[in-house]
């Protein structure tokens, strides 16, 4: 320690350790000459014999200092400096190569750092990989559906009697009117049981959980959010135990969540923001229906129990718990649950921008190549001075490294930029842990992709210069080695790339095709000038107060000037995920023939409101005013509903029975309306039935409202009179349904939009590299091109013969590229909607388009090539 | 130098730094005299090439072997003086017994004749 300490003190005072050093040999010297004089020899004679015996000056300094032990420091000092200088003498290269590593190392950070906070990282819950998400698996007649819920029943049964299972919490989304104070919110909370903070292993930051066991009694306990902590009690520690009023009633608060935490989302599309409330689940249970399969559930194994194990027990245990038949669970991990709809695309959006850095560090390799072979004077020159294969690679090296970490350092400053207007355009239901943020994992992971970038555009290079030398020791001639090989190794490189470029290129085409597709269907419904937005009122209202009450809001908006309709719907369209699922019976023969109760989603709506969005009535009649709670009980369905349970019969005039008790009244179907894409655009219609909210009424539902001047103007004027008739109903998310629809393409198109901005980069880069192998072609061969020319040879066929160079490589690019992307695309399968992974005309498209800018990179050099002066060509032999 | 080069054998990898912090040992001395020392005591069997004997010098006064400090010879001239630091008198010790050792075994296998003499 004490010596390598002793090192670095001389490697600071470098400067006078070489004096000491000069001044000591000096010394040897005289004392040398002093004793030769001695010995009696004539002083010219003495002195020349003391410098011989010193031997070379020079290698002993060199050996003197190796034993300083710094010297591989100052040969890569010298090597750094050496590679500085080399970059400065040739600008437009460096920049070159320094600006395409940027983008192709920055494109890989930025799309690393999503993957980092979406795949990486563990869930923030104790040993998050004994954590399930349970969901039920129903079979209706042969058919087997997975939902991601389950109903509390089930939960509570498992509860109790399962041996595989160390506990398990259940939990639903919902979003509800808060006073703290005088400050009115409507804030998306959870409704939770006390066994999920458990499950999940979450320390409250302060404060205490729910108190009652499971999840069977009501209580006014809520815990609220830190974030809900800060804003609302300024973090004030005496926020535990004041009180609150939610959904119209008095809650104390008992806890405060931690800052870090983040509640699970099993399923990624749930919901996008974070609630600030979990309150007990009891108090929501009976309304929402403990029978209803609609709760959330969230499990942890038992150490040692494997998720089959306990799979099969839960299916054992279900006949017991519930009289519905053909019920089990399945156990996927949560972790692999909440992110397994975006794994697949993320990593590939990752691999796509790895190839786009491959292709950059390709060009790099191919210029060095290129430079190389016009250094081999120099290379020569320098192995002449005793210079070792070893230190000349060594040198090459650290001069691609040295354009790799400015290309790195530059590329983590665009990514860094980059991350904010990632998250802007990122999903919003992008599973993220934390934040997305270029961490230390992914500065780790961008400081390995460097020094593998540095190895693989310099290895080559360095490695074929040095060892080519001594094959040809006396070619100091500037052009000569490497010749045909190596233009044929360049030549294959750059075939890669093209191939490797129209891959990545068909890979965005068909991505933005797909979003193309999915964004020109026709959802059924109208998308231009119909406003919506939600409304919900305490659950104490009773029914009928809370029927008059909407009922007033909806005919007072449908008095505001500029409106021409309005109707209300429980969800509004499209509607990815949320839901009404409740069994019903079909009365008549065809109950009997399927035995169990099927399920399907229900919404509760009112007249007029097919009208405000356009769907049109297949037949019987739509909802009207008169359908109220004393009129006959009525249900209109979709075709699909039609299909599925009456097939070629009519429905109409059947009845069906709807909700879980089986007594509940007969509803006649009057109506029949064509299938939307209410479910999204990608998505098929699902059998649903609509039932008047006058005879069905629920707490909470949207208003759809038609107008005939912009939307967003009448907004105000809708919330001016709706807060006037009560201003205890909170209105939010007023959205016009065309931008509801835009939101649920943005994963589309956060994907198209990534893929299409590497693709674009690679092309460009592709392109760069051929003009690059093409131009050091013909500079190459200048003097052969002058004396064809001297030789008669005409332009044209100058510029054709350089054309084909570069033509020739372009197509044995794109005929790989295309079979590359052939094979290549059953990774897309998933990914794409109503488009082919081999569409031939996204694939035509994106074999021209490389084409055509590869055929203009070689035009420019052959173009060049012709115009050359056959005298300046010859003299420059 | 001594007109008989032949009689003059090389030296042995690593023995070098052995002889250095051996002529040290008695007291500290320069580069010069350390080699002339050398060469004279092993009567003039062992040539010690100046451009190996500067390296080692550094090496050994890196390693904390010796140490160094700049003072007047006895004509008076600055000159770099090399003394033995306790570390190198413990590595000196112990480099010395297993050389001792060593050249014990080289002398029973090349001459055999020695052992059965007595």
């Amino acid at each position: 320690m004490t010596s390598w300490f002793r090192k670095l003190g001389w490697l600071l005072r470098r400067r006078s350790k070489e004096k000491e050093l000069s001044d000591e040999l000096r010394f040897h010297l005289e004392e040398e000459l002093e004793r030769r004089k001695a010995e009696g020899l004539p002083a010219e004679q003495a002195r020349w014999m003391a410098r011989r015996d010193l031997g070379s000056v020079a290698s002993l300094r060199e050996d003197t200092r190796a034993a300083w032990g710094w010297t591989t420091l100052e040969q890569f000092g010298q090597d750094v400096r050496y590679a500085l200088r080399t970059m400065a003498s040739n600008r437009p290269f460096t920049l070159l190569a320094i600006v395409s590593l940027a983008l192709g190392i920055g494109a890989t950070t930025a799309i690393f750092s999503v993957v980092n906070a979406v795949l990486l990282r563990p869930l923030p819950y104790r040993a998050p990989a004994q954590l399930v998400a349970v969901s039920s698996v129903s079979r209706q007649g042969g058919t087997i559906r997975t939902y991601p819920t389950v109903s509390l029943n089930e939960v509570e049964g498992w509860r109790q009697l399962s041996g595989s299972l160390e506990s398990i919490g259940s939990f639903v989304f919902t979003a509800l009117p808060v006073s703290i104070g005088d400050q009115s919110m409507y804030l998306a909370a959870i409704g939770a049981d006390q066994e999920l903070l458990k499950t999940l292993g979450v320390d409250l930051a302060m404060g205490q959980n729910f108190s009652n066991a499971g999840s069977a009694h009501k209580e006014a306990s809520v815990i609220i959010s830190h974030k809900l902590w800060a804003e609302a009690f300024h973090g004030d520690p005496a926020a535990i135990g004041h009180a609150m009023v939610m959904d119209g009633q008095f809650y104390t608060v008992t806890g405060v969540l931690p800052a870090s935490f983040q509640f699970p989302r099993p399923d990624a599309s749930y919901f996008a923001e974070d609630p600030d409330i979990l309150f007990p689940v009891a108090n929501i249970a009976d309304n929402w229906g403990r029978d209803s399969a609609q709760w959330f559930s969230i499990a942890r194994l038992k150490a040692g129990t494997s998720a089959v194990q306990a799979e099969s027990e839960l299916k054992s245990l279900t006949p017991r718990i519930t009289k519905q038949d053909g019920l089990s669970a399945r156990l996927p991990a949560l972790d692999a649950e909440t992110t397994s709809a975006v794994r697949s695309p993320l990593l590939l959006l990752l691999g796509i921008s790895v190839m786009l850095l491959l292709i950059a560090c390709t060009n790099i390799m191919n210029l060095l190549f290129s430079r190389a072979t016009t250094r081999g004077r120099e290379m020569a020159i320098r192995k002449a001075a005793g210079a070792t294969n070893q230190r000349l690679v060594r040198q090459m090296l650290t001069e691609s490294a040295c354009l790799t970490a400015l290309g790195g350092m530059l590329g983590i400053g665009l990514a860094w930029s980059a991350v904010g207007s990632l998250v802007t355009i990122s999903p919003a239901h992008l599973p993220v842990i934390g934040r997305i943020s270029i961490d230390p994992t992914v500065t780790g992971f961008t400081f390995l992709v460097c020094a593998g970038a540095a190895l693989w555009a310099g290895l080559f290079p360095a490695v074929h210069t040095s060892l080519k030398q001594e094959n040809a020791p006396g070619s100091l001639g500037s052009r000569t080695f490497g010749g045909r090989m190596l233009a044929r190794f360049q030549q294959s490189l750059t075939v890669a790339q093209v191939a490797l470029g129209l891959g990545l290129l068909a890979t965005a085409g068909l991505l933005t095709h797909s979003l193309l597709r999915l964004s020109s269907v026709d959802p059924g419904f109208q998308t231009e000038g119909v406003l919506g937005f939600e409304l919900s009122v305490p659950s104490d209202h009773t029914s009928t107060r809370t029927s008059q009450l909407f009922h007033v809001m909806l005919e007072d908006t449908r008095s505001i000037p500029g409106v021409v309709s309005a109707g209300w719907i429980t969800n509004l369209p499209p509607e990815t995920r949320q839901g009404m699922f409740m069994p019903f019976s079909i009365v008549g023969p065809e109950a009997q023939a399927t035995g169990t109760r099927p399920r399907c989603n229900f919404q509760v709506t009112s007249e007029d409101y097919f009208k405000t969005v356009g769907v049109p009535l297949v037949k019987g009649r739509d909802l009207t005013s008169a359908d109220t709670a004393g009129a006959p009980p009525v249900v209109i369905v979709n075709e699909t509903f039609a299909r599925q349970y009456f097939g070629a019969l009519d429905p109409l005039g059947r009845s069906i029975v709807v909700g879980f008790d089986p007594k509940d009244a007969t509803r006649q179907i009057v109506g029949v309306i064509r299938d939307t894409h209410d479910r999204g655009l990608g998505a098929k219609s699902i059998p649903t039935a609509y039932l008047p909210y006058g005879q069905f009424p629920r707490w909470y539902g949207s208003i759809a409202v038609r107008t005939s001047v912009a939307p967003e103007t009448i907004i105000s004027e809708i919330r001016k009179r709706l807060t006037r008739i009560d201003s205890s109903v909170p209105l939010k998310d007023f959205t016009t349904i065309g931008a509801r629809i835009e939101k649920t393409l943005g994963s589309q198109r956060f994907y198209a939009l990534l893929a299409g901005a590497c693709a674009l980069m690679a092309v460009l880069f592709v392109t760069l590299g051929l003009y690059g192998v093409v131009s050091f072609w013909v500079s190459r061969r200048t003097p052969e091109i002058g004396v064809r020319m001297a030789l008669g040879a005409p332009r044209h066929s100058i510029l054709r013969g350089v054309l084909w160079q570069g033509l020739r490589m372009a197509l044995l690019g794109v005929t790989g590229g295309l079979a590359l992307s052939l094979a290549a695309s059953r990774i897309l399968t998933n990914l794409l909607f109503e488009v082919k992974p081999n569409d031939p005309t996204t694939l035509v498209f994106a074999a021209g388009l490389v084409l055509a800018v590869t055929l203009a990179a070689s035009y420019i050099p052959a173009w060049r090539a012709s115009r050359v002066d056959p005298m300046v060509a010859l003299r420059h032999e | 130098m001594s007109g008989k080069p032949t009689s003059r054998v090389e030296l042995l990898q690593g023995t070098l730094d052995l002889l250095i912090l051996q002529t040290l040992l008695p007291a500290p001395s320069h580069g010069h005299a350390v080699a002339k020392h050398i060469q004279r005591t092993s009567e003039d069997l062992l040539q010690v090439e100046t451009g190996s004997l500067y390296p080692a010098l550094h090496r050994l006064e890196a390693r904390g072997w010796i140490g160094a400090s700049w003072e007047l010879s006895d004509k008076g001239k600055r000159a770099k003086y090399y003394r033995l630091t306790p570390l190198g008198r413990k590595h000196l010790t112990a480099e010395q017994s297993k050389w001792q050792t060593f050249s014990r075994a080289m002398q029973l296998i090349l001459n055999p004749a020695d052992q059965e003499a007595p």
